[in-house]
């Protein structure tokens, strides 16, 4: 009986695997396998026929892929630095004030991710026109913080809050002032948590579309591009794009495992 | 002149007061400790003087110049927590360093400074450890270090000693002592403790409901308490309180006295012993009387449990409604 539910259960967490996993695979074969094999044979086949570098190569030399990558790395960590730069203090604000009126805020943050990101994306662009911030990656970093500081603030409003609140009167008294306090005392305590709060930013920005798309057409992120040219049946391309944009992510995600521990996420809900 | 004042001081939260409109006068180089049971409000009062907490109403006056809106960075106090609140990630030495580089000091002045603060309390061995590897003692010596270190107006404590075991506390008790002498500064700390305060304070304010019910010398408060809470609350053991009858007065009023004012095994008040306790050489009882009302004498003899004696009042205290109304003795 034991056996077979245990049995059950990595049979369950395998296929599991299995579905996470398959999108990346055939990403993979697409990108080094021969393209006879792949998108111009009638059937594409699921296992690796051959092993080519020629499919990656041809994609970087004749589409622009520096642009797109640069500007997206810009993007993504001007996103994480503006979401820990605003998103420190204002949680540090959030956690000071009376449980009922920090609870109500941090929900209302989250207000602007229930709106459908096209909705708030379109009055946005007129006002960044008029602010000459339309195409810019200034722009879309500060359009993406509607995304993402509410969850930076919440992940660092339970990083804060579990640091003792002496050691913050400690260093008002020994002569920090509020910012100071905050960035020289605090934050080194709430390292893993900021940490935390920073990749997710970054990673968020970087597969951002909806946005992207509406206020940077004319300079593209890599999704963007993805997009662009899998819509014009560049398949190769698309994948050799798709590649690069997932990379950073799995190295992100697992650097993130070490710093994404549940009591980060859970410590802001406490009642 | 007085180092701090506070003027008509009040904290209350929501509903709740927890100081009233308290005023107090402390002078350059005293030890005065602030005594209550806890969650008299202790911690919030040392947090007003500090700027940590906001006073609801009153002012608080530091040298002269009113502080009541300054930050705590700006008031030039230090403050030892019962915590101790040392910076975790910092070295026994980065902590002690902290308020002097808050302050911009030169680095050889800083240099001086810390080796000076480290030699004072005996902590050179551990400056290069972090602060989580050493023991409670030592925190309280970093954090006392760390406090003395830039030389401020006024040092406030907040049951300092609080954490550290009984061997730890009776070393570290003298240690205060010294230091503040040594310095010179005025210290307002905070405790539970009777026993520090008894050996610490120049002079004692007994906290109670948010205000100071009492302030002397710790003498003064065992001596001569001007309520029947503070005759209970301090000493070794609670003031016990009989009937006026059975001094040949009437009922309106209670006879308050400490276990020392009586002689024991003469004739007088008649009781029986239910329970001994002894303190170092002395032997306490705490026996109840012909009226069942119940009393704690020192013992002249030695007595067991369920034995017959009397006793004789030397001195008492007179009370109605819970005040002291004898003024003579
Ligand atoms: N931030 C706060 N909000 C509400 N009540 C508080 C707050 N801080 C302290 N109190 C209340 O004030 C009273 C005094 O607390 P405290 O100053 O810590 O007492 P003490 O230090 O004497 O033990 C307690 O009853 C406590 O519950
Ligand atoms: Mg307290």
């Amino acid at each position: 009986m034991m056996k077979l539910s245990k049995l059950l259960l990595y049979f369950t967490a395998v296929l599991a695997i299995l579905i996470v996993l398959f999108p990346i695979y055939i990403l993979f074969l697409i990108a080094f396998t021969p393209v006879k094999y792949t998108i111009d044979s009638v059937y594409p086949i699921l296992y690796p026929a051959g092993f080519t570098l020629a499919n990656l190569v041809t994609a970087v030399e004749s589409f622009g892929l520096e642009g797109p990558t640069i500007r997206s790395i810009e993007t993504a960590t001007l996103v994480g630095l503006i979401a820990i730069g605003i998103g420190l203090p204002a949680a540090y604000g959030l956690n000071r004030l009376p449980r009922n009126t920090s609870g109500i805020l941090t929900a209302m943050l989250f207000l602007a991710n229930m709106l459908p990101a096209i909705v708030v994306a379109i009055p946005i662009s007129a006002e960044f026109i008029s602010f000459h911030l339309y195409g810019s990656v200034v722009g879309l970093a500060l359009a993406q913080e509607l995304v993402v500081l509410p969850l930076t603030i919440f992940i660092l409003q339970g990083a804060l809050s579990s640091i003792p609140r002496d050691l913050e009167y400690q260093a008002r008294i020994d002569g920090a002032g509020l910012l100071k306090t905050i960035y020289t005392v605090l934050a080194p305590l709430a390292k893993a948590g900021i940490v935390a709060a920073f990749l997710l930013s970054w990673m968020i920005s970087w597969d951002e579309f909806t946005f992207a798309v509406i206020l940077n057409p004319a300079n593209p992120t890599l999704p963007i591009v993805i997009y662009i040219n899998l819509f014009r049946g560049n398949i190769l391309a698309s994948s050799a794009f798709a590649l690069i944009l997932t990379i950073p992510v799995i190295i992100l995600t697992a650097a993130l495992q070490k710093y994404l521990k549940g009591e980060y996420l859970t410590a802001g809900m406490g009642g | 002149m007085n180092k701090l004042e506070l003027i008509q001081l009040s904290k209350t939260y929501g509903q709740k007061i927890v100081i009233k409109e308290l005023s107090l006068k402390v002078q350059s180089g005293e030890f005065f400790v602030i005594l209550g049971p806890s969650g008299e409000g202790k911690s919030t009062l040392l947090k007003m003087i500090a700027g940590i907490e906001r006073p609801s109403k009153g002012n608080i006056i530091i040298d002269g110049k009113d502080v009541t809106d300054l930050p705590p960075d700006k008031r030039n106090i230090a403050m030892v927590f019962q915590s101790f609140a040392l910076y975790p990630n910092m070295s026994v030495r980065q902590n002690i360093e902290f308020p002097l580089k808050m302050r911009h000091l030169s680095k050889q002045a800083i240099e001086a400074k810390v080796k000076e603060a480290l030699l004072l309390f005996n902590i050179e061995d551990i400056a290069d450890s972090s602060v989580a590897k050493i023991s409670g003692g030592q925190k309280q010596r970093v954090a006392l270090a760390r406090a003395t270190v830039r030389e401020p107006s006024l040092f406030l404590l907040d049951e300092p000693l609080s954490n550290l075991d009984a061997r730890a506390r009776f070393v570290a008790r003298g240690e205060l002592k010294r230091i503040q002498q040594t310095l010179g500064q005025t210290f307002i700390y905070v405790t539970h403790d009777q026993k520090e305060a008894a050996s610490l304070a120049t002079r004692v304010a007994v906290l109670h409901k948010g205000v100071f019910e009492q302030i002397g010398t710790f003498y003064e408060l065992v001596e001569r308490p001007k309520t029947r809470w503070i005759g209970e609350f301090v000493g070794e053991f609670p003031m016990s309180f009989i009937p006026g009858s059975m001094m040949g007065l009437d009922d309106s009023v209670e006879i308050g006295f400490h276990p020392h004012w009586v002689s024991e095994g003469v004739p007088g008040i008649n009781c029986e012993v239910e329970s001994v306790e002894a303190v170092g050489n002395d032997l306490y009882l705490f026996c109840s009387t012909d009226r069942g009302v119940k009393v704690i004498i020192k013992a002249a003899n030695r007595r067991q449990i369920g034995e017959k004696t009397s006793f004789r009042l030397d001195k008492y205290l007179t009370f109605k409604n819970e005040n002291r109304i004898d003024s003579n003795n």
